[in-house]
């Protein structure tokens, strides 16, 4: 088990620093230069030269990487090039726990609602709750989350006037229509995995043992059923986690939360290097770091899973 | 020698009885007509109304998007400043938009960008995925193991940073740019599949064998590899089109995919949002598309999954 955390911890260093250096390269293969923005354009050549040697645009890219590296590791990602003075760590600092806690909160609700309605729909096959169930899957994977947020803020903002329309700081009412929105697919999605999962687990051969055995019923469901029937369910977290980032983005965008995905996209717009490779690298960690707790929750689910190997 | 059957009730006598000589080959023969894997998967998937009613709608909206925009005599483009935010009626049949356009015809010219996104990317993340999950399955050991990690890293990278990244090289935006960006990173998640299924299928009783009886190695690829990793491939395909239809939406609403003039779904909806409190049906026709699609296709990929599924076979 130590031995495989090793692997996997020295595997997320490399995928960072590989992750890192591919963003880093396809910015500066870009042609044109960062600072040729509108503001800047009619700059002499000494000072557009200055601007060059104060961002290190001069130098070398592999020269330029390094040094990226050498003042990341001691939790300084430079200066903002469009926002001259905007320290992208202060800038990280204020707004990733913004967009961390829509999408944390979003994959909590999404997982747990999710596991519990497809849990509900199995168990009553063919009745009403699995029909309900059933319904809310497929209007989960149909209705993309930005149309989702823009009929709850017509609907639940605009005319109900129960949660403010956009963001308000302190107000944790402004919070429950984006996170409504974002883990709304999550929840399909989980609900739809874990019906058919259920579903297989129950006909198997050792609930029937158990079943034998004298089991109890609740015994059964949850030690023998939920535990299993959670595996294929754990599998796709990696990816509905950074889905729910990618996702996290637009609805930002619709209800106007200042978080990490509206400086990306308009820094990924305007060149902004340090911006886009400190959020690139931010975001690859979370990936690999997903992928790391999928691996060792699917270990602790299923005990045929040997982590080692 | 035959005794004579009495019965006072049934009156049963032998002549009542004729011997049929039994011809062994005819026998043996199977009464059902020998079908096809793929005729049985047809024939199953008849038998799902859902998925047969997705087939109907596809069919539906990929005949809209080509004949659509000629049920009139407006064009996409084509502004109206006497036609602002009209309301749908007998002349415009789903409203006007703010700069006075049709619609009913700009849902439809729309629509058939949405729709080649998404059947181009989902095809080119099929062959590619397909090619690259094989490969990495079949030959295993290191080969696989650092395919794999390849595919981690590039999964790592945020799409919406590769999208924009390459209509910055391109140095525009239209449909071919978005189609190269969405395409470079979407095989990652089809070339995972194919290689669990790859490695699972190559270890079967059957495939063993197979190789036991000496069957060449292109053989039991053929015939045993293939059509068992094709049935996930074709499930994955129709789960990937709607959501590449939604990715184009999402590049569009998010102002960096395909841009004004050009229309699709996305940048329809993304204009509408603006309006929606005022007028919610502009917002309304483009989004319904986009579910509708993303509903059948998803329909579809249920209905083919349970089709397909060996286990189902009767």
């Amino acid at each position: 088990m130590t031995r495989y955390m090793l692997k996997r911890v020295a595997f997320m260093v490399l995928s960072i620093i590989v992750v890192s250096a591919a963003t880093f390269w396809m910015m500066h293969s870009v042609p044109g230069n960062p600072l040729a923005t509108r503001a800047r354009k009619n700059l002499p050549e000494q000072v557009l030269a200055n601007y060059n040697k104060k961002y290190g645009l001069d130098k070398p890219v592999s020269t330029q990487y390094a040094l990226f590296v050498k003042n990341a590791l001691k939790g300084d990602f430079g200066e903002s090039i469009i926002y001259p003075g905007q320290q992208i760590s202060k800038t990280i600092a204020k707004t990733a726990p913004v967009s961390g806690k829509l999408g944390l909160i979003s994959i909590f609700f999404g997982f747990t609602i999710g596991v519990a309605f497809g849990f509900i729909a199995a168990l009553n096959r063919g009745k009403w709750p699995d029909f309900l169930v059933i319904t809310i899957a497929i209007l989960g994977v149909t209705i993309p989350s930005f149309v989702m947020a823009s009929l709850l803020q017509y609907f639940f903002g605009a005319k109900l006037k129960w949660f403010p329309i956009t963001y308000r700081k302190g107000n944790w009412k402004s919070f429950v229509m984006p996170i409504t929105a974002l883990s709304f697919g999550t929840i399909a999605t989980y609900a739809r995995y874990m019906r058919s999962s259920v579903l297989e687990v129950i006909n198997s051969d050792y609930v029937l043992t158990a079943r034998a055995k004298g089991v109890t019923e609740m015994g059964i469901l949850f030690k023998h059923i939920l535990k299993n029937a959670m595996i294929p369910a754990v599998t796709i977290l990696g990816p509905q986690i950074t889905g729910v980032f990618a996702g996290s983005f637009i609805i930002e965008k619709i209800f106007n939360i200042p978080g990490l995905g509206q400086f990306l996209v308009s820094s990924i717009g305007s060149r902004d290097y340090p911006f886009i490779i400190s959020t690139t690298v931010l975001f690859g960690f979370l990936f690999v770091l997903s992928q790391l707790i999928v691996d060792i929750v699917y270990g602790f689910l299923d005990p045929r899973i040997k982590l080692a190997e | 020698m035959e005794k004579e059957i009495k019965d006072t009730n049934l009156n049963i006598t032998p002549e009542m009885f004729k011997r049929i000589p039994r011809d062994d080959i005819e026998a043996e023969k199977i009464a059902r007509p020998i079908i096809t894997f793929w005729e049985d998967v047809w024939r199953r998937l008849k038998m799902n109304r859902a998925a047969m009613l997705s087939i109907g709608i596809i069919i539906l909206l990929v005949f809209m998007v080509i004949a659509g925009p000629h049920f009139n005599k407006f064009s996409f483009k084509e502004q109206n400043a006497q036609a602002l935010n009209i309301s749908p009626n007998g002349t415009y049949w789903f409203g006007t938009d703010t700069a006075g356009r049709d619609i009913f015809t700009r849902v439809w010219v729309g629509g058939r960008v949405s729709i080649v996104i998404g059947l181009v990317c989902a095809f080119i993340a099929m062959i590619v995925g397909v090619a690259y999950g094989s490969i990495a399955g079949l030959v295993g050991g290191k080969v696989d193991n650092i395919m794999m990690r390849i595919v981690e890293i590039i999964s790592c990278l945020p799409y919406l940073l590769i999208v924009i990244l390459v209509c910055l090289w391109l140095n525009k935006t239209n449909l071919g740019s978005i189609l190269l960006a969405l395409s470079l990173t979407s095989w990652t998640g089809t070339s995972r599949m194919v290689r669990g299924q790859v490695l699972s299928v190559k270890n079967e009783e059957y495939v063993l064998a197979a190789r036991t009886l000496g069957v060449p190695t292109w053989k039991v690829i053929i015939r045993h590899i293939i059509p068992n990793v094709l049935a996930i491939v074709i499930v994955g395909l129709t789960f990937d089109i709607p959501g590449f239809i939604f990715s184009e939406a999402f590049l569009s609403y998010m102002g960096i995919g395909l841009q004004p003039p050009d229309v699709s779904w996305g940048i329809m909806s993304s204009e509408a949002q603006t309006q929606m409190m005022f007028y919610p049906y502009q917002l309304f026709f483009p989004t319904l598309m986009i579910a509708l699609t993303m509903l059948s296709f998803t329909l579809l990929g249920d209905g083919l999954r349970d089709a397909l599924d060996p286990k189902l076979r009767k």
